[in-house]
């Protein structure tokens, strides 16, 4: 019990110093004014837009109520449509969880297997094949995936739409193009714990007991090995709820990473603030349930 | 020892040696652009022609030149940026490791600085700040020092209670003495696998920066830079301006990777059974 609280409050100390750190960064990057101050304002209309944003208290004083409406969940009003940036994010939190989730279902599908059967027939054609796949795959820069699919299946053989959200075929290219390099990661890392376990003496023991082949692998080995797995799939999640901007962008996927892209083109700093801390949050929450996870099946963690 | 990757390191020696000397073997500026030729196609196809053997970009530029510098640009990048997560990161590992108070507070500080991806960071601090080359070495190297903290002191932890350790401090030495004659040497295999993970990683995470527009400046020849620009003419049939460049970079990674690969092999005593 003591170590799922302190993992907890490790976990709100992360949070906070995340949200603390974007503010410092923030404070840094110039007068917003310059910013959100129409040209032929006068001054005395621009001390009254600062006061309007609570800009003209000191820092101090703004880093307080900054905080306090965090812990209300108030990140804030967007500069460029006036809606608050939490709920902007929110409208478009379902877009880019779909497309995610078909990302990790594409790389666990076509990873895990791949990876087992290259464990299974480790060291023949099958599995030199499939490890230059997987150092390719974690190779490819994935803005550059993304174009290539586009012009092949759309600009060439005009298959799949290269734009858009909509219909199933929408999430085809952006789907792989996103779950590529985890095929790789999937593969490489069930790869190496299958041949780690396939090592150890129970395995041993079990073959030496005149089990199945197909018994050993799949009801002993397997089983262990997922173990890391799921972690591995659990940080993926949350990598890929941030890290699907290149991707967004690309396939004009209606996600809240091209909404936190255009906010960082237009300098609309709450949205930005905004998707930061939501994502420390999805980050630090991801984290907290493979923790607990992880100390549920295995008691030793919990007491290292 | 497992045989050393000849193939590989000849490749990214070739990669090296070309980045290093483009100025000299580039055939043509790479920012002299010449409207009157622009999206010339490769040599190999009809109107291609052999001046410019992977064809040119919208405004004239050589293609093969662009990627040349832009490998260059790839290359300092991965090897500067790393360098500077190992200058921050290893020392505060080791005295972390040394000192438990201090640890915890290292510790913490690793907890919040991998609580966001690297990626989104760089791109909100660049965004924010304004790009330029120095400013993005300077930004993923800094952001990069956790991991290299968070390694160097469990490595330490865990050789910290080996005998020789104990010999040192029973012989009267200082704590800075045993930790940098001593303990540094021993963990620096730790160091030098995760360098190898992070080069090829920072390679791309350059690349992709600079696709976004937050990364070098647009007077910078780069990889990400060049595909950004061809993925306006996708769809009139310019294909070499985002292809080309993008499997030149592929190419490098993708060495990287496979060195990277011996190596943690070769020095994780855990994987040692798995080779044969």
């Amino acid at each position: 019990m003591r170590y799922f609280v302190v993992r907890f409050l490790q976990m709100l100390f992360a949070v906070w110093g995340v949200a603390t750190l974007v503010f410092l960064a923030l404070q840094l990057s110039g007068d917003p004014m310059e910013l959100l101050a129409p040209e032929d304002m006068t001054e005395a209309q621009v001390e009254a837009l600062r006061r309007a944003y609570g800009l003209d208290q000191p820092l101090a004083v703004q880093y307080a109520i900054y905080m306090k409406n965090l812990a209300r969940g108030d990140l804030g009003i967007s500069w460029t449509s006036g809606e608050p940036a939490l709920a902007l994010l929110a409208s478009r939190f379902p877009a880019t969880l779909a497309l995610v989730t078909v990302a990790l279902a594409i790389a666990i599908v076509l990873g895990l297997p791949a990876g087992i059967l290259a464990a299974v027939r480790a060291d023949s054609w099958i599995d030199r094949g499939l490890r230059f796949f997987s150092v390719l795959g974690i190779s490819a820069p994935t803005f550059w995936l993304g174009i290539m699919f586009i012009l092949i299946f759309s600009v060439t053989l005009g298959w799949l739409p290269s734009a858009g959200a909509g219909s199933w075929k929408n999430y085809i290219l952006p789907g792989f193009t996103l779950s590529f390099y985890r095929i790789a990661l999937f593969l490489r890392m069930i790869r190496s714990t299958m041949l780690d376990v396939l090592s150890q003496d129970y395995i041993r023991t079990a073959r030496a007991k005149g089990l199945a082949e197909r018994i050993v692998v799949y009801k002993h080995a397997l089983r262990n090995a997922l173990i890391p797995f799921v972690t591995l799939v659990g940080l993926q999640f949350g990598h890929l709820m941030a890290g699907a901007v290149v991707t967004e962008w690309i396939f004009a996927w209606p996600g809240m990473n091209r909404l936190a892209l255009n906010a960082l083109f237009t300098e609309d700093r709450p949205v930005i603030l905004a998707f930061v801390i939501l994502t420390a949050v999805i980050f630090a929450v991801v984290n907290f349930i493979v923790d607990v996870f992880y100390g549920l099946i295995d008691p030793r963690v919990r007491y290292a | 020892m497992r045989r050393l990757p000849w193939f590989s390191l000849a490749i990214l020696a070739i990669f090296v040696l070309v980045a290093i000397l483009a100025p000299w073997i580039a055939p043509h500026d790479p920012l002299e652009g010449d409207l009157m030729r622009q999206h010339l196609p490769p040599a190999w196809l009809d109107g291609g022609e052999a001046a410019f053997p992977l064809g040119t970009d919208e405004q004239g530029r050589d293609i093969l030149s662009n990627i040349l510098y832009g490998l260059r640009v790839s290359l300092s990048v991965g090897f500067l940026a790393v360098l500077i997560s190992v200058a921050i990161g290893v020392p505060l590992g080791l005295f972390a490791g040394y000192s438990r108070r201090f640890g915890e507070l290292v510790m913490r500080l690793v907890d919040v600085q991998l609580s966001i991806p690297t990626f989104l960071i760089a791109l909100v601090v660049l965004a924010l700040w304004g790009s330029g080359l120095l400013k993005l070495i300077l930004v993923i190297g800094v952001v990069g020092w956790a991991e290299y903290a968070r390694l160097v002191r469990g490595a330490v932890l865990s050789e910290r209670a080996r005998e020789y350790v104990l010999a040192a401090e029973a012989l009267g030495m200082g704590s800075r003495r045993v930790m940098f004659r001593h303990l540094l040497p021993n963990v620096l295999s730790v160091v030098l696998v995760q360098v190898s993970v992070d080069v090829p990683r920072v390679i791309l995470l350059e690349a992709t920066l600079s696709f976004l527009g937050v990364g070098v400046s647009i007077e910078t020849p780069s990889i990400g830079l060049m595909v950004k620009r061809g993925m306006d003419y996708l769809f009139s049939g310019v294909w070499w301006t985002t292809a080309l460049p993008g499997l030149a970079l592929m190419g490098l990674v993708l060495t990287t990777n496979l060195i990277g690969d011996w190596l943690r092999d070769a020095f994780d005593p855990r994987r040692r059974h798995i080779r044969r």
